[in-house]
């Protein structure tokens, strides 16, 4: 705990003055078209289908693109660490669920291609 | 009821209405924290959880539904034969279009602009109506191309999770033209900011679970995913458990 534990009882943080200006605002959606833009390009380009290069820079621009959002406009950059805590806690819990899911029925399919294979 | 309401008048007396109401918009708790704020955090956290759910499910259906058609089994259509990411990449620019006029409305209030409030948010609600307009279109689309909900379980996880996306665009709307229509009567002030941040983080949050979806549904192969799971297999086979 930082200095949140000692705010007394009652006393309520200003959140307004730690919010970016509109110049930033504007700024942050000239990224993100940006980003979309580069998305969309490189899906285009034969390059990154064939290389295996497509899935990992989409998934990192899709990532920047969250971040970016969830800090800026949702302001979590500026607000107090605990909100941030909250909601890093629901999509690490998020992305856990899909990686279990996604890994337990791979596993199946797995196996059955394996028994399928050996004709058990 | 009235009687709680008329002692509460006398005591604090009828010039600190304001004060009051002021107060009232940010309750005092124990963490420092606005439990609102707070509250909504929780709620789009479980959120999270809601759609990486669907989100899972989608990755391992769709895969099923390529596998089958793939191997002349189910019916189409597949992904790659009906998504269309050019028109799906406008519907991702007009929703992050629409989280940039919702800060910009959050400023706006911030600021005591009540007209700029009304205007960024009127936008906001307009970009999230084409995005749905957008979405129906989709839908009908691909529904005259032989896609429904029932036809294979592509459609299915497909349907399921744009349309619970939709839904929470909808509701997202709904609350944004609410907003306008308190602002009309006067009912959103400088220091009650705090509501349109609270509809803030929930407009952003469709516009990132629409990132997630845009890049997972939309523009990442499933073929090139489907090598990972074949590639697992030929090692299987290679250590001999083949």
């Amino acid at each position: 705990m930082t200095d949140h534990a000692m705010q007394l009882p009652g006393e309520q943080e200003d959140h307004s003055h730690a919010h970016p200006s509109e110049i930033v605002y504007i700024k942050v959606a000239l990224v993100l078209v940006a980003i979309t833009a580069v998305e969309v390009a490189i899906w285009y380009i034969q390059w990154f289908h064939d290389s295996g290069a497509l899935i990992p820079t989409l998934a990192v621009l899709s990532i920047v693109k969250f971040v970016t959002v969830v800090g800026y406009y949702m302001h979590l950059k500026f607000d107090d660490a605990r909100y941030r805590y909250t909601f890093v806690c629901g999509v690490v819990l998020a992305a856990s669920i899909i990686t279990a899911l996604t890994v337990l029925m791979r596993t199946h399919k797995i196996e059955y291609g394996l028994r399928l294979i050996s004709g058990a | 009821m009235a009687q709680a309401v008329a002692t509460l008048e006398q005591a604090h007396g009828a010039g600190e209405v304001g004060h009051e109401a002021e107060h009232a918009d940010h309750p005092h708790s124990s963490t420092g924290l606005d439990s609102r704020k707070l509250l909504m955090w929780l709620f789009l956290a479980s959120d999270c959880m809601f759609f990486g759910s669907l989100i899972a499910m989608y990755m391992i259906y769709r895969g099923d539904a390529e596998r089958m058609y793939l191997a002349g089994q189910g019916s189409g259509p597949v992904p790659h034969e009906i998504l269309d990411i050019p028109y799906t990449s406008i519907s991702a620019f007009v929703l992050l279009m629409s989280s940039l006029t919702m800060v910009l409305a959050l400023a706006s209030i911030q600021r005591g602009n009540q007209r700029g409030l009304r205007v960024w948010l009127g936008a906001t609600a307009a970009l999230g109506l084409v995005f749905l307009g957008g979405q129906f279109y989709e839908f009908t689309s691909f529904y005259h191309e032989g896609l429904g909900l029932t036809t294979n379980i592509f459609g299915n996880a497909f349907f399921t999770l744009t349309g619970f996306h939709g839904a929470h665009v909808t509701i997202g709307v709904v609350w944004l033209i609410s907003l306008i229509v308190v602002s009309l009567r006067g009912g959103v002030r400088q220091d009650q900011s705090l509501n349109v941040e609270i509809a803030g983080l929930y407009w952003h949050f469709v516009d990132i679970v629409w990132i997630v979806i845009f890049t997972l549904v939309y523009l990442i192969p499933y073929d090139k995913v489907e090598t990972v799971g074949q590639q697992a297999e030929q090692g299987f086979r290679l250590i001999g458990l083949g």
